[in-house]
């Protein structure tokens, strides 16, 4: 994907005009948020497992290194082929010379942040192979030459007569007019893909280093078509998904399909582990482990910012963000977008391309309060605008600005007279305002001072 | 069986709530009236049982075979022209599968399978109807408790190359959050569960087998 992170102002802007998209994510994230809300308040012990979560991860991450090592090891012994990816070039290139070297020219996929990251079916594409999404917002997205606008549903901005209209004019079916009509033509278009397809990617959502087990978790069983049918299955995964085992697995499978969705678990969870078996009726033949560093090990080693990486992408973040709400996910330009987005993707990007993102929040705190693994998004966003500026990312004036703030709120007399001399140019030039802003007779000071004459 | 049957009444509840369909079934024979009904309701020609231990004890291949219908039955060779052998074409036109739960949780609506002992996969998520026969001890309660069970084997791997957990029918609301069923999987969801005691089957050590 193109990086834009450096127009968010301007992607923004455009967004904020768009009121099909403002109605649109107004209805979704606040009906999402409310699902949410309510598979909470019925899992009493939620508030703990949250804390556990955030432990668990936080232990994994100390001992990141002899996780991988340990799920290196089991994952071999159920015959899957581990490679570790250092970023997006190589796995890109892994995958690719597989699908060359097994002569494959049909790939069916399945929803995966990390693969958007890393930005595989451009050089699939680009290659010549036909890859087919198959989770029904992402082909959406797919058929309409889009990016995902939401980690959850990534056709969040698409309205149904804009995707009736695509589907007619790319699948060629009539001008349906049912939500159920439109699945079931996809349903119909992917089905014929999953069963010629030579290779199924996918993510994982956890990986247990003591048993090899991948578990990934989903709602519609196109995951699951994509790994069982498939000769092939190359799942990508960030390393930084590794979890000990079953009883940590628990912990977070509680927490994640009620943040995502509200569901007390998603239709279908998959513990794979391994080719399908000689006694067994399918499941590939072959499975390929990409571990995707891309970046990670250095957030890794930052210890202010690591707690980035415990993130499940639930999108929960998303739903009850006041920015998010309003200008969607492509406004951010990459990736990851909301609060999650504006936190890792200066991450990866770099802080004087993304400069922006960090700074388009109101660190009200809402993100916080619903992450099911507790990252500190408020604070981890404060410290990127502290390294950006550190870096000189922010301009001359408003660095003036600042220091003048900053002088006035610390010197009375220069505050009084600064504010009214505000004033007094407010009144005198009110053309100078921006629309329907006016200023009042007096400033606060003078008007407390005349309230209150002892 | 006092718990039992109290988990019994907390997985429909929870199983209706994500539109599956319940029926309890106190006899063979009873079994196969619902079954019947099932098939027909929903015109399915071509079904598929699921080889598992569970399903061939119950012998349910003569009674459900008639005019009209074709059943993939547990001939391994019928079973292996089905599959890769000929690209699928056959699989693609089964409409129902009949297959089994190893467990169930009844605080999710959860139904647990071990593709060691389904056989594979594609019972469970190929079809577009999904019947699946639940013995009443296999209900649990939790998550929770199935995971304590399987920590007990500790190789999660013996279970075979997938462990599935199905709580509903396949869903989407990818289109302005509209939910509709069979997105990708079967787009109905079937749970019978059985009631009467089930010869030559029972528990082997910590799980059971069936």
């Amino acid at each position: 994907m193109p990086f834009q992170t450096e127009h968010f102002k301007a992607q923004a802007d455009q967004a904020l005009g768009d009121k099909a998209l403002q109605e649109a994510l107004s209805r979704a994230c606040g009906h999402i948020g409310r699902m949410r809300t309510k598979a909470f308040q019925e899992l009493p012990e939620a508030e703990a497992l949250r804390d556990q979560a955030h432990r668990i991860k936080s232990e994994v991450m100390d001992r990141l290194d002899s996780y991988l090592e340990q799920l290196e090891t089991s994952s071999q012994t159920l015959g899957v082929k581990v490679h570790r990816s250092p970023d997006a070039e190589d796995a890109c290139h892994y995958i690719l010379d597989l699908i060359r070297l097994r002569g494959i020219s049909l790939v069916v996929k399945s929803k995966s942040m990390t693969t958007e990251e890393i930005g595989l079916n451009r050089e699939l594409e680009k290659s010549r192979i036909q890859v087919w999404e198959s989770d029904l917002g992402e082909f959406i997205v797919q058929l309409a030459g889009e990016s995902p606008s939401h980690i959850i549903v990534p056709a969040i901005h698409k309205s149904q007569k804009e995707i009736a209209e695509l589907f007619s004019k790319k699948l060629g079916v009539p001008l349906y007019d049912t939500p159920e009509e439109l699945t079931q033509a996809a349903r119909e278009f992917l089905r014929e893909k999953y069963f010629q397809a030579g290779m199924g990617i996918s993510g994982a959502n956890f990986a247990l280093a003591k048993t090899g087990t991948l578990v990934i978790v989903e709602n519609e069983g196109n995951a699951r078509l994509c790994t069982t049918l498939p000769r092939l299955h190359v799942v990508v995964m960030g390393i930084e998904k590794v979890i000990p085992g079953l009883s940590e697995l628990v912990v977070f499978l509680k927490l994640l399909a009620r943040s995502a969705t509200g569901q007390k678990l998603s239709a279908y969870m998959s513990f794979l582990q391994g080719p399908g078996r000689t006694a067994e009726e399918d499941g590939p033949e072959e499975i390929h482990l990409v571990l995707l560093d891309n970046g990670r090990s250095k957030i890794l080693h930052d210890l202010e910012l690591r707690p980035s990486l415990f993130c499940l992408r639930c999108g929960a973040c998303l739903n009850v963000c006041p920015v998010y709400q309003r200008i969607g996910g492509h406004a951010y330009g990459w990736v990851y977008g909301g609060p999650i987005g504006a936190t890792i993707v200066p991450q990866y990007l770099g802080l004087l391309r993304t400069k922006d993102l960090p700074m388009a929040s109101t660190l009200c705190g809402a993100c916080a309060e619903v992450c099911p693994v507790r990252i500190p998004i408020p604070d981890l966003l404060l410290k990127l605008r502290q390294r950006i500026l550190e870096q000189g990312g922010i301009s001359f004036y408003e660095q003036t600005f600042m220091n003048l703030w900053a002088f006035s709120q610390t010197h009375p007399f220069w505050y009084r007279t600064l504010v009214s001399l505000a004033q007094k140019g407010g009144r005198t030039f009110p053309k100078l305002l921006p629309e329907g802003v006016t200023f009042p007779n007096k400033t606060f000071h003078q008007w407390w001072h005349d309230e209150n004459p002892d | 069986m006092k718990i039992q049957t109290d988990l019994l009444e907390q997985l429909e509840k929870e199983l209706s709530e994500l539109q599956v369909k319940t029926y309890r079934a106190e006899s063979r024979e009873d079994l196969l009236k619902i079954l019947e009904a099932v098939l027909t309701a929903s015109h399915s020609q071509n079904v598929a049982l699921e080889p598992r231990a569970l399903i061939q004890e119950l012998n349910l291949e003569e009674t459900l075979q008639k005019e009209g219908r074709h059943l993939l039955g547990f001939n391994p060779k019928d079973r292996k022209a089905m599959l890769r052998e000929t690209d699928w074409k056959l699989v693609r036109t089964i409409e129902a599968g009949l297959g089994g739960a190893d467990y169930a949780l009844a605080d999710t609506g959860t139904l647990v399978l071990f593709s060691k002992n389904s056989s594979g996969r594609w019972i469970s998520l190929v079809p577009k109807i999904h019947i699946v026969l639940l013995p009443l001890e296999c209900i649990l309660s939790s998550l929770d408790e199935l995971c304590s069970k399987l920590d007990l084997v500790g190789d999660l791997s013996s279970f075979g190359s997938a462990i599935t957990f199905i709580s509903g029918p396949s869903r989407t609301a990818d289109i302005e959050l509209n939910i509709v069923m069979g997105a990708h999987g079967p787009k109905e969801l079937h749970v019978v569960t059985l009631l009467f005691p089930i010869t030559g089957l029972g528990s082997k050590g910590n799980v059971q087998c069936y």
